[in-house]
């Protein structure tokens, strides 16, 4: 059966806006066969990107990779085909990709380097700024924990214009490079006006609020570090999709400052249900150790012991 | 200032009115504190000028200059937000929301504490003057208003006595335009009434006078730590999840807005609410709710009350649950995403569509082992007959929500398992052909399994009803994301192949399958020909035939292959 390019649009649109992540990955795998078959290649090109998005939220990140290389190839078949808003939104999103390749044992970090090269050139060649290819490559170095590769990376990424202002992902760079390091104090810093609300982001600064918890709490500042903890439930409550990690740093500092009980209650079963399809090996890992963590401290603790994060001593 | 106000506060000079009133208003409170007395609010308007007298507390003469470097002090929209956190703050605020309308502002005011009337007039242009006055008559104060030029309608009569019963309507304290009397100033949810149906009645027209529908049902909301009251009236018609309903918010019973999204989960958007707070925050503009803790924690609570008519719904009115359900299940459903006892509602009272029919979650868990389901309507219009013959349950994951929600059976019963009804699955419960047919098949198996080779399909032969159906085109989805991987790393260049190489670890996957039904008569007369062209363009017949029906896409080729195979029939069919 054989759908017009038109309808296969509408489609298109209608299996982005399902809520059921399974149930739009199978929508959007059958827009992209049907317009293979139909030989829309650039209808094509948009399901392939809108249904690699759908697996990485989906919790499927490989299966995202051979989507991206083949928009890739189609892009090199047809360059001049290609707007510059299209081409910089592909270039962005293979930057975006990148990095978690590199989460993967399968590839090595001689291959990651290789896609990076070819990331960094395909930027080099269309004459974008260096800066989206350097955040990614300091993101791996940290990964690995390679700090000295880590810094030169991040001064690099510095040197080409730095974290974009009102952009929380690259203030989450700042403030998390500082936190793996053990720089608290430092990290503390930085982060007071946005969790003190003066400073914002076009989106919720969750991912800094989950990311201080911990430096908050050895600090001893309970107070702020409760406010932070309310404050990244109810931005992660809402629709927008944040990476295990960011739960798995609720669960770690309920399990370790006293809140246990609490820790069980903010999505703990929910994201559990998900979480044997999620492959995406260091989200896994990290995720897998805090729930570690809190069920160690579940054992043997009364319930309804409450700790910093409870509204009694908030 | 006045450029602030106008242009980047408000979002219309209608406020104004909302401001003098809450001035009255906050001075009658400020002169009960120290007094008892009949409070009144007046509105005159005449000559084109608009005058609102009150007879609250007042202001002293060193009152009026502090009240002056208080609004002089600050230009930033969030000072003016402190700056109302008191009384002078907020007074001198609402003042200057009227140099959006006006020229000239003029007040004259008598203090309760003593001393004589004190009269200030401000320009538009910033100046101002501080005065003595003739003693007013009654302690209080009035401000009185000359339009700027092409603003006076906002100080018409007829504008200014809707804007005041619009914002003012529950006031508890008497508004006359007039000496007519605008405003009920009581909460209609708090008002005593002769009997529970006599509420309900009331409460019925409230909704209809202010939302425009008659309710379904009114739930009473009540979160103290807010100081909120009021009613969620439940919408009788399908509302659009992805629009917000909008809720009518009261401060301290004046009109805050009437469209405020915030205020409950995103889920209920079944329901419009009316409230009235006395602790949540008010932006700076007082057009909308501040975000912060304590509007989590009221949202939660409300969310929760509403969660509980639904409980308590199911075990009191069932017939009433069922009638709201066939409206708002959408509502329900996403909730039932993340709530175990809107989980348990949905289990227990939505019909799901089955292969079996409409049944309830429960009611197919009694009758089937496993929770299989499809992941679109089409696949389930497809698979559901065959899959219902062999036996195997069905549920239509197509419909929003469901198929969160089936998975999420697991925290109900831990013993059920649920899984995607996998095509190559269902192959597996068809009935084998014994020895006998199985020679018999072998020249149209090897024929056709030939004629469909370039289509990268294998072709075998079942037993499975309905016997109305010939052959089925089963693919699985893995099937397809390895075709996806193949494709990618032939088309790689550099070290993508590598790199998609090591990814790719997928053994020999499932390739797609036609399935010859053995009870179809067709496929039995298929059997006996001897012809192996004919037993070709028979199979590939029936290969497009399963394609059309499974609403699989067409690309060139099979389109190549179904007129070849037509026109081959054709062919054999007419005597040369």
């Amino acid at each position: 059966m054989s759908l017009s390019e038109q309808e296969l649009g509408r489609e298109l649109v209608r299996a982005a806006e399902l809520d059921n992540r399974e149930a739009q990955q199978a929508a959007l795998e059958n827009v992209v066969v049907h317009a293979d078959a139909g030989g829309h290649r650039r209808l094509a090109f948009h399901a392939r990107r809108t249904l690699a998005d759908a697996y990485t939220v989906g919790r499927q990140w490989d299966k995202a990779y051979p989507l991206l290389s083949r928009c890739l190839s189609e892009y090199d078949r047809d360059v001049s085909g290609y707007g510059p808003e299209e081409e910089y939104g592909l270039l962005e999103w293979f930057a975006f990709l990148a990095p978690t390749m590199a989460e993967f044992p399968e590839i090595s970090l001689d291959q990651v380097d290789a896609i990076f090269n070819d990331l960094e050139q395909r930027f080099r060649t269309a004459g974008h700024n260096l800066r989206t290819v350097y955040a990614a490559r300091r993101w791996v170095a940290q990964l690995i924990c390679d700090w000295d590769q880590e810094q030169r990376w991040y001064q690099q990424w510095l040197a080409a214009g730095g974290p974009r202002p009102g952009n929380v992902w690259d203030f989450e760079a700042e403030i998390e490079r500082l936190v793996r390091r053990g720089d608290d104090a430092q990290a503390r810093q930085l982060a007071a006006p946005v969790l003190d609300g003066q400073r914002s982001f076009s989106e919720p600064p969750v991912p800094i609020q989950c990311l201080m918890l911990l430096p908050l709490a050895r600090a001893g500042q309970f107070g702020q570090a409760a406010r932070a903890y309310r404050g990244a439930r109810r931005g992660m409550s809402g629709k927008r999709p944040y990476r295990y990690e960011y739960g798995g740093m609720l669960h770690e500092f309920c399990a370790l400052t006293g809140n246990e009980w609490l820790g069980k209650e903010v999505g703990l079963s929910g994201r559990l249900l998900g979480f044997d399809t999620l492959n995406r090996p260091n989200g896994k890992m990290e995720y897998a150790t805090s729930v570690a963590v809190l069920c160690r401290e579940l054992v043997g603790v009364r319930p309804g012991r409450q700790g910093p994060a409870g509204r009694e001593q908030a | 200032m006045v450029d602030l106000l106008s242009h980047h506060l408000y979002a219309s000079p209608r406020v104004y009115v909302r401001e003098l009133l809450q001035n009255a208003v906050d001075a009658i409170s400020a002169r009960r504190l120290i007094e008892e007395f009949s409070p009144k609010v007046t509105i005159d308007t005449g000559d084109g000028t608009l005058a609102i007298s009150d007879n609250g507390i007042g202001l002293t003469e060193p009152e009026v200059h502090e009240l002056l470097a208080t609004i002089g002090r600050s230009s930033k929209q969030d000072d003016l937000g402190f700056a109302r956190r008191e009384f002078l703050g907020q007074f001198g605020i609402g003042l200057l929301s009227c140099f959006m309308v006006a020229d000239q502002v003029r007040v004259l005011t008598r203090s309760a504490r003593g001393g004589s009337t004190v009269q200030w007039t401000g320009f538009g242009d910033g100046r101002y003057q501080v005065a003595p006055a003739p003693q007013r008559a009654e302690v209080g104060t009035t401000v009185s208003l000359v339009p700027r030029a092409g603003m006076e309608n906002w100080l018409s009569q007829e504008a200014v006595a809707n804007l005041a019963a619009w914002f003012g309507d529950l006031l508890p304290v008497p508004i006359e335009i007039g000496g007519r009397r605008i405003n009920s100033g009581v909460l209609p949810w708090r008002r005593q009434y002769a009997s529970p149906e006599e509420r309900v009645r009331a409460l019925s027209r409230y909704a209809e006078q202010t939302f425009g529908f008659t309710p379904l049902d009114a739930i009473d909301l009540y979160v103290p730590e807010a100081g909120l009251s009021g009613v969620a009236f439940v919408l009788p018609v399908a509302a659009n999840p992805g629009a917000s309903a909008g809720h009518r918010v009261y401060l301290r019973q004046m009109l805050l807005a009437d469209s405020v999204e915030s205020l409950l989960p995103d889920w209920a958007f079944f329901v419009h609410c009316v409230v009235d707070t006395s602790e949540l925050r008010p932006t700076a503009s007082r057009e909308a709710l501040y975000e912060d803790d304590l509007l989590a924690d009221t949202q939660r609570a409300l969310g929760t009350q509403i969660k509980d008519w639904m409980v308590e719904l199911a075990a009191t009115r069932p017939d009433r649950l069922e009638q709201f359900l066939s409206i708002h299940h959408l509502g329900v459903k996403a909730v039932a995403t993340h709530d175990l006892e809107m989980l348990r509602i949905v289990d227990h009272w939505w019909p799901m569509e089955t292969s079996a029919g409409p049944l309830t979650l429960a009611a197919f868990r009694r009758r089937f082992q496993n929770v299989r389901y499809t992941l679109t309507t089409d696949e389930f219009r497809e698979l559901a007959g065959v899959a219902s013959a062999q036996g195997i349950g069905v549920i239509n994951g197509g419909y929003a929500y469901d198929v969160e929600i089936m998975q999420r059976l697991v925290l109900l019963d831990p013993t059920v398992t649920v899984s995607q009804l996998e095509p190559a699955d269902l192959a597996t419960r068809f009935e084998l052909p014994d020895p006998i047919t199985e020679r018999c098949l072998a020249p149209l198996l090897e024929a056709g399994s030939a004629a469909l080779e370039q289509m990268g399909a294998d072709v075998l032969a079942r037993g499975f009803d309905p016997p109305s159906v010939p052959a089925l085109y089963l693919v699985n989805r893995a099937a397809l994301q390895a075709e996806e991987m193949q494709d990618a790393r032939a088309s790689a260049t550099g070290v993508w192949g590598d790199v998609l190489g090591a990814f790719d670890q997928s053994d020999e996957p499932d390739r797609p399958q036609l399935i010859l039904n053995l009870r179809s008569p067709v496929v039995r007369r298929m059997s006996e020909l001897t012809d192996p062209d004919l037993a070709a363009l028979s199979v590939q017949s029936l290969y497009g035939q399963a394609l059309l029906q499974g609403h699989h896409p067409l690309g060139p080729d099979h389109s190549a292959l179904l007129n070849r195979a037509f026109i081959g029939l054709l062919d054999w069919a007419m005597p040369s």
